[in-house]
């Protein structure tokens, strides 16, 4: 992980909140998608280890590789809710299974496994992170704040939910008896010049505060006309060659993404060239920070940031006619650290489609 | 006599004793520490002109910022007064202040004001108020790039304030410690130039003599590197003035010049910072330049990502190459990736680029990985601080500074020495270890003619061998001669000669050159020159087999490895490329071990083992150690502080049968299991460890992190060897797949 420096830092102030809350004391943390909730999950487990408490992160299944993928050594224990749940009522009550309703073995009936746990005296755990805390059903958090953990601490977001068994900010606050939540912004750290086109597709309402980075040397997104497919690949190997880092390459079509690749391996053949697609199941991997290529379909591209990113197809999302596109556009840009590259081609863009975009001293047409 | 009067008279001491040694204290929050921390200075809050310091105890912080946020951690500091400049400062004794100079504070003083900033490396012990508290802001430290620590000991103890309500602060008359503009920049300059110095002799000479202002030394130095820009570097006074007319000078005084507006003005653009140098290396001259037209191109070619960044032509350039490297990444952790992209970048390349990434990012910014030990960082400080202040405001600092600075030789490490203190050590590259071999050595003079012939260096001199024989010449025009001079036969035009059959055309090896390319060259892949094998050693004394007797499946073999051998082990590793992706520097052979992912799956394969660590391979199979022949190495290297937190080697990952072999120091490990007793194992140096059974697959094990160890030994440096045996993953456990079904069970 990019780590912000101490100035950046200050300039955040819900993230700084965050990490400045007292160890020893609940903590809830509420944002959307890419605030960085993860990241700060698996910060406070590490200064609480640092402070000689063990802590246990809880997760939702899916998100358990990348949680351990996180954590620098897996000293810290990082558990998917259910094994959790299942160990913690084993040693409690003496029962392999917690009771279930329905057909699923995971339908627990929360009721009755807190009356079994009330008699128990085995120690509680000193500390539970909970991350994706809206995905975990209510139940669970009067079950943790009331048997399994002395201090809770819970990171969520209210519109992300997996399937029907999720949780509201209010479900949980009063569940787990936590403090109000902390909420924070999403969090892209942009160049300003980056910032700018992203915000020129910003579709009305309250544009968040820009996150902007202070870097030593910035370059202007470019818009680039491409006379095919070879051309953009050639391109994108040279850009990768110069500047290095993490590239992500978004694309409209998957064949589009497929040949890109394919392309890409043959110019980059040391290189990592991955490729993500919407429902492959690992989009959240986040192995995508290191060095190399990315190639992503607009829809996977949730969460994610890199140095550089080059957005092709751009044709074929102009001209917006609806915010919602609008906003795609908005979400795709805002995924570059220090660098936007526009590519549409060989056909010339429409009319339409050029009036929307940004103007050249914000948008280098090459 | 009043209060107005004393305060310049300087304090007598009659009845009263001097302290001589002693600290001062004071309370910030931690937002100020780390604010601070950025740059190792702690300067006076915005509308003061200096800070209040307690003498003997702590001058307390000012409430109104601690009831602000009641998440602020209070951090007392104690500077260490003999750590401190000596200069002359306000001391308060009875309510009256005087002037003491700092090594002869008088003992009843009760605050002494420190004008402008005060320097962090005088700290010395930093208390907080609990656990809690230093477990968050050590946490909060690790989430940032650019702050660490500072060298000395943090406790948890409840502090005593000293009230200085209703004294009055003494008055601004004297200049306080400040800041020239450029000061972070030199400074972030200076540190990247010793971070970045290419490891063979006469770049130390350089680096030596133009930190160190030596004039006379920095000229043969310049030349034996061809980079006579660093006679006029940022860190020298008068620097931006210094007659440089070369287009190397004058791009190098253009960039600086950009930078330093880039800093004070904002970032105008890469494409503008171009056009920028470009204008002030031209200059007023009204004739076009055409070698720096061309590099302006080629830089706004490679900018806009229409071509690659070429190195061949770099002697065209060096500095002209060196901004386009920087301009291309100009943040430091990416521009540090330029050596593994390009590791044919040559040493003036690099170190040039690397000297002006420091300037233009400025030290502030700079992330702690490049920014050196207690020591380098102490004394680059207070240079910058020198440089740019007059003679006579030349603060005196109680240790040496850096016109002591010098290197010499420890075995085969090179190590710059400020006065008796290491400023800083580096590990020897291939390029030294080729600088200083012994070139009469056969196998050793062979594999340098390899070397040369592969990265087509020009070493060679072509030699007419003729003995006992007369050879006749002809001219063939009118205005050719020969004629015989001092150096030799000066040939004018044309001349031939006719050679008797005996004579031999042989190309003789030319040392001296191949010295200078050692220097200058770029070059792919420099191996180390090869070693005389030591005799085997007696086998018998070696597998002296010690079994643990706590920890089944733990078992140590002492002196596995001869001193000769571990000093050859260590050149090898050493002259190896380190990944710097973890706190500690690793290596990786054989398969590419992902610390996230915990699996292996084929595409991480990297090849055969290097021959060193396949001998050791089978030496270990061979001695009945391990069950199998290991497949995959990891060298982890460990210097003072840093270990490894408690884990169990990834199980699906490899194979029972775990090999450790210690290098150069004994450290001890720690292993644990569930409740049991932790057992402490030391690991001795040159000994290898083996893990089977309980120990490989139940015991976690970890090392400290610590900078002493139980034996009382102060950790440098350990360097451990470990082999494995690969379990591929052959994708059938894919765990998004997988956990959708069931729980996963595995993973704690």
């Amino acid at each position: 992980m990019k780590l912000p420096t101490w100035d950046e830092l200050q300039g955040d102030s819900q993230q700084l909140d965050v990490l400045e809350h007292p160890l020893d004391q609940a903590l809830f943390v509420a944002g959307p998608p890419g605030s960085g909730k993860t990241v700060l999950a698996v910060r406070r487990a590490e200064m609480l280890a640092e402070s000689g408490t063990q802590a246990t992160i809880i997760t939702f299944n899916r998100m358990l590789r990348r949680l351990v993928s996180l954590l620098s050594n897996g000293t810290n224990a990082a558990r998917t809710m259910h094994s959790f749940v299942w160990r913690d009522y084993l040693r409690r009550t003496g029962q392999r299974k917690p009771p279930t309703s329905g057909q699923s073995s995971f339908d627990y009936t929360w009721d009755e496994m807190l009356d079994a746990a009330n008699s128990s005296s085995h120690p509680k755990e000193e500390h539970l992170i909970i991350d994706e805390g809206q995905d975990l059903a209510e139940g669970f958090f009067r079950y943790a704040s009331s048997h399994a953990a002395s201090v809770l601490t819970v990171f969520a977001d209210d519109d992300q939910a997996l399937d029907d068994r999720h949780s509201t900010l209010e479900q949980i606050m009063a569940a787990a008896n936590l403090p109000k939540p902390r909420m924070l912004k999403s969090n892209h750290r942009n160049a300003p010049e980056v910032a700018r086109v992203a915000e020129h597709f910003h579709a009305g309402g309250r544009l968040p505060a820009a996150d902007v980075r202070r870097i030593a040397i910035g370059t202007l997104p470019r818009l680039i006309r491409s006379k095919g497919i070879d051309t953009t690949a050639d391109t994108i190997a040279t850009w990768f060659r110069n500047r290095g880092g993490s590239v992500g390459v978004i694309v409209h079509s998957n064949a589009v993404g497929a040949t890109v690749q394919k392309l890409l391996k043959v110019r980059l053949p040391s290189i990592r060239i991955d490729r993500y697609c919407h429902g492959s199941g690992i989009e959240d991997s986040i192995n995508v920070n290191e060095d190399g290529v990315t190639i992503l379909n607009r829809e996977s591209v949730k969460g994610q940031e890199f140095d550089s990113v080059f957005v092709l197809e751009i044709d074929q999302m102009l001209p917006w006619r609806t915010q919602t596109m609008r906003r795609v556009l908005y979400m795709i840009c805002a995924r570059a650290r220090d660098y936007l590259i526009l590519v549409y081609g060989p056909t010339p863009l429409s009319t339409l489609a050029e009036r929307q975009l940004p103007g050249p001293k914000i948008l280098e047409r090459v | 006599m009043n209060n107005s009067e004393q305060l310049l008279l300087p304090f007598a001491p009659t009845k009263s004793a001097i302290a001589s040694r002693g600290w001062v204290g004071l309370q910030i929050d931690h937002r100020q520490f780390l604010d601070a921390l950025q740059d190792e200075w702690l300067s006076p809050l915005p509308d003061q002109h200096g800070r209040l310091l307690a003498f003997t105890s702590f001058a307390e912080e000012s409430k109104a910022t601690s009831e602000q946020h009641s998440n602020l951690i209070t951090v007392s500091l104690c500077f260490s007064l003999h750590l401190l400049p000596r200069r002359n400062i306000p001391v308060l004794v009875d309510g009256v202040w005087h002037e003491a100079t700092v090594d002869s504070i008088p003992s009843e003083t009760d605050f002494v004001f420190w004008l402008g900033a005060i320097p962090l490396f005088a700290v010395t012990r930093i208390i907080v108020r609990s656990a809690e508290e230093r477990a968050r802001l050590l946490g909060l430290i690790k989430q940032v790039s650019n702050v660490s620590m500072p060298d000395a000991t943090i406790d948890i103890d409840t502090v005593s304030v000293r009230d200085h309500r209703g004294s009055e602060m003494p008055k601004d008359e004297a200049t306080g410690i400040s800041f020239a503009r450029d000061y972070g920049l030199v400074r972030g300059a200076m540190t990247m130039a010793v971070w970045a110095v290419p490891r063979v002799d006469p770049w130390f000479d350089l680096l030596v003599a133009s930190l160190s202002a030596d004039k006379s030394r920095l000229k043969s130095a310049a030349d034996a590197t061809t980079t006579f820009w660093y006679e006029v570097a940022p860190w020298l006074p008068g620097h931006a003035d210094l007659p440089c007319d070369t287009l190397d000078c004058r791009l190098w005084q253009a960039a600086l010049r950009a930078f330093l507006e880039v800093h004070h003005e904002g970032a105008p653009g890469a494409t503008a910072v171009v056009e920028r140098i470009h204008e002030y290396a031209v200059g007023t001259s009204k004739s076009t330049d055409p070698s720096a037209d061309k590099w302006r191109k080629q830089t706004l070619m490679a900018l806009s990502g229409k071509e690659s960044l070429r190195l061949d032509d770099w002697k065209q350039c060096a500095v002209g190459k060196a901004v386009q490297l920087l301009l291309l990444r100009p943040q430091p952790e990416n521009f540090a990736k330029w050596l593994q992209d390009l590791p044919g970048i040559p040493p003036s390349v690099w170190l040039t680029a690397a000297t002006l990434c420091g300037y233009l990012l400025g030290y502030r910014r700079l992330p702690t990985s490049f920014r050196g030990g207690a020591i380098q960082r102490r004394t680059l400080a207070a240079q910058a601080l020198n440089v740019s202040s007059d003679n006579q405001n030349r603060l005196v600092w109680p240790f040496p500074d850096i016109t002591e600075l010098s290197w010499r030789r420890d075995q085969q490490d090179i190590v710059l020495m400020c006065g008796e203190f290491e400023l800083v050590r580096k590990t020897p590259h291939p390029r030294t270890l080729w600088y200083i071999a012994d070139l009469d050595d056969q196998a050793v003079r062979k594999t340098a003619e390899d070397l040369v012939r592969r990265s087509g260096w020009q070493c060679f001199t072509r030699r007419l061998k003729v003995s006992n024989s007369s050879i006749s010449f002809s001219l063939s025009g009118p205005n050719d001669e020969l004629s015989k001079e001092k150096q030799g036969l000066v040939v004018k035009g044309t001349v031939e000669f006719d050679l008797p059959e005996a004579a031999i055309i042989t190309e003789a090896f030319d040392r001296k050159a191949f010295q200078r390319c050692l220097v200058i060259e770029g070059a792919l892949s420099i191996q180390p020159p090869p070693v005389k094998r030591e005799p085997v050693h007696d086998k018998d004394n070696r597998n002296r087999q010690t079994m643990h007797p706590a920890i089944s499946g733990l078992l140590q073999v002492e002196n596995f490895i001869t001193p000769a051998e571990e000093e050859e082990l260590i050149a090898r590793i050493d002259a190896a490329e380190w990944l710097e992706e973890l706190k500690r520097r690793v290596q990786h052979y054989g398969w590419r071990y992902d610390y996230k992912a915990r699996r292996i799956n084929t595409e991480m394969r990297l090849g055969p083992l290097p021959s060193w660590a396949a001998h050791l391979a089978e030496r270990l199979t061979e001695d009945g150690l391990l069950p199998h022949v290991p497949d995959q190495v990891i060298v982890n290297e460990y210097k003072g502080k840093q270990g490894i937190s408690k884990h169990i080697d990834c199980k699906p990952c490899f194979e029972d049968g775990i090999a450790m072999i210690s290098l150069l120091e004994s450290w001890e490990m720690n292993f644990s299991r569930d409740r049991e007793k932790r057992q402490h194992v030391l690991l001795p140096r040159r000994s290898v460890t083996i893990l089977t059974g309980e120990a490989r697959h139940e015991w976690a094990h970890e090392i400290p992190k610590r900078a002493i160890e139980p034996d009382g030994l102060h950790r440098k440096r350990r360097v451990s060897i470990t082999f494995r045996k690969v379990i591929v993953d052959t994708g059938a456990g894919h765990l998004p797949r997988a956990s959708r079904k069931r729980p996963d069970e595995t993973s704690t």
